[in-house]
């Protein structure tokens, strides 16, 4: 017997995602994939996944699923949002167990955009182009190539599921006010002025943000090179900070079109993108200009906290969805070493 | 080429684009010789088999190489990337060899080319004789950009240096062939676009349904053929019977 998971409600907006479909820019599709990488790793971690197991993205608010089938264990990472299972509350970064008839309600983000929902084995969607990733513009990838709705049932693929119940700690990059770039292919086309300017504004994220892109505010100041546009489209990284007629600036993300035609005047550094993506409309932060040798470093600093994850996860002495006063406890083996006198 | 010698010296031009990729530039300006550049040094990159490099990228006049900057740091892919460069002279390289050349079914006029009669206008012909003049030109593919399949074709002649439209048209369907700046562009899933629509084809150059789902890639050529209402029909249907419609006519 397999395990379904029935989506009950909707509230920001949902989509199947994995690390994208590289490779295929030269035909005009963009890699797409998770706007946080960091947190899938932290799902495959909890679960002991594969790396290219799928899981649910959620911006800015979740869903309420429950399942049939076989029991089977979730985790969900990302930007914290309120997490209840049959009305009990959960820890974020943590795996639980959920049985046929569970109800778990995932609600609003209390820090960052982006949660994600993982199950053991991964969502079971065809692989289309060596990616689970909903292409919602193209209308492919996920499931049916769309976000979801209510009624939605998502098989999940078999999976041995991970040994232990188990936590990761909570990152900080949702509260980071600086985001570090590279100058870019194009930031020849920008004075020495323009390029002081932009480093010396504070942004603030605005409204207009999803999985394409997220412009940015800046007040009166803009940034529109004399040389203006090219007009000629070139192709497009994420990361890369374009700067638009008006003159404002916009960080492509993950569903950038692969090509594009405004200059970019630099790119976010492949480890900060995640606290890009991350950042609440409203907030404010700078730009921090890097050369490439310090932004390869933090690169390399972020692949092995993510090889450490398995590492750092810390056994979980009860499954948090069994326990009535979760809160009082301390979850964490090795702290508690083992002592059940304290057990309720 | 449109460039003076003196700007066109400089190229290619090697830039490092953010911390996992580098944008080579052939010129700085749309040019069949420049896009040729490209072509070539794609096909020679993609056979030199540089460890690290996670994804080529050919564009209308450069070549994007992303790479795993923890497998090869920069200095070393420059130091090939610049090898492979001054190996040949790009701007007068040989044709890629592994061009296809493809007919495609265009239905023009009516309901499939909205803007077919506009283009007649400023062309000064009549409508039979935009479509007899887009049929006639074999056109290369520049590049595929954009959305999944979006194919730009060039060049037409230079009464085709067309303007584009002064708005956004919200929706064109899969297949629309539109015309602007001598070149043409057909698209493979709804898009919006500020190009003149002249035609549709049944064709998809993103079609699931076949493997590889992309037929056409970067340095083909491309010729149309104009059918009527009941062809397109019927090739439509084959199209989503997961039949594939096109064969190539030969090399390139």
């Amino acid at each position: 017997m397999t395990t379904t998971v029935d989506i009950l409600s909707v509230a920001g907006s949902v989509s199947v995602q994995d690390h994208g479909r590289a490779g295929f820019q030269r035909f005009g599709v963009a890699e797409g994939g998770a706007m946080d990488r960091f947190a899938l790793y932290q799902g495959a971690a909890l679960l002991d996944n594969a790396p290219d197991a799928a899981a649910l993205e959620m911006a800015g608010a979740g869903v309420s699923v429950t399942i049939t089938g076989e029991p089977t264990v979730f985790a969900c990472t990302g930007a914290p949002m309120t997490l209840k299972l049959n009305n009990r509350k959960l820890p974020w970064n943590s795996s639980f167990r959920v049985h046929a008839g569970d109800l778990l309600e995932i609600g609003s983000a209390t820090q960052g955009v982006y949660g994600y929902l993982h199950v053991a084995g991964g969502f079971d969607v065809p692989a289309i182009l060596g990616s689970r990733a909903t292409h919602s513009r193209a209308g492919f990838g996920g499931l049916e190539g769309r976000a979801l709705v209510v009624g939605d049932k998502l098989c999940v693929a078999a999976g041995a599921g991970p040994a232990r119940l188990c936590v990761l700690p909570q990152e900080a990059y949702f509260s980071a006010r600086v985001v570090r770039i590279v100058r870019g292919a194009q930031a020849h086309l920008f004075d020495r002025q323009l390029h002081e300017q932009f480093l010396a504004t504070t942004f603030t994220m605005s409204l207009k943000r999803d999985r394409m892109g997220a412009r940015l505010e800046s007040g009166s100041t803009t940034f529109l090179p004399e040389t203006g546009l090219s007009g000629i489209s070139d192709a497009v990284l994420a990361g890369d900070i374009q700067i638009a007629g008006d003159g404002f600036a916009t960080v492509l993300l993950a569903d950038r079109q692969p090509t594009g035609g405004y200059p970019r005047i630099a790119t976010v550094i492949t480890a900060d993108l995640a606290t890009v993506a991350q950042m609440r409309s409203g907030e404010c932060f700078r730009f921090e200009l890097l050369d490439v040798a310090d932004a390869v470093d933090a690169l390399r600093e972020q692949r092995r906290r993510i090889d450490k994850l398995p590492d750092m996860r810390q056994a979980l002495v009860r499954d948090p969805a069994e326990m009535s006063d979760l809160l009082e406890y301390n979850l964490i083996d090795g702290v508690i070493t083992g002592d059940e006198s304290d057990r309720a | 080429m449109n460039t003076p010698d003196s700007q066109q010296a400089q190229y290619p031009l090697l830039r490092q684009a953010g911390d996992s990729a580098v944008l080579i530039e052939f010129g700085a300006t749309l040019d069949l010789v420049i896009n040729a550049a490209a072509q070539a040094f794609d096909a020679r990159l993609r056979d030199s088999q540089i460890d690290g490099i996670a994804e080529i990228t050919p564009t209308l006049r450069s070549v994007l190489v992303r790479y795993n900057p923890l497998v090869i740091d920069s200095a070393k892919l420059h130091r090939e990337l610049t090898a492979l460069l001054d190996d040949s002279d790009w701007l007068h390289a040989p044709a890629v060899t592994d061009r296809r050349h493809w007919v495609i079914p265009v239905a023009y006029g009516d309901h499939y080319g909205p803007d077919l009669e506009d283009v007649a206008r400023l062309l000064g012909v009549d409508v039979d004789e935009v479509a007899r003049q887009h049929c006639a030109q074999k056109l290369r593919v520049l590049t595929l950009g954009f959305s999944p399949g979006f194919t730009y074709l060039g060049l037409m002649p230079e009464a085709w240096d067309l303007p584009r439209l002064n708005y956004v048209k919200p929706e064109v369907p899969a297949g629309a062939i539109s015309v602007a700046v001598r070149q043409t562009v057909m698209t493979s899933t709804p898009i919006p676009t500020g190009w003149r629509t002249i035609g549709q084809t049944p064709f998809s150059n993103f079609n699931l349904n076949i493997d590889p789902p992309f037929l056409i890639g970067s340095g083909d050529e491309l010729s149309f053929r104009s059918i009527d209402h009941r062809e397109f029909l019927s090739l439509k249907e084959q199209v989503e019977a997961g039949e594939s419609i096109l064969q190539p006519a030969g090399e390139a």
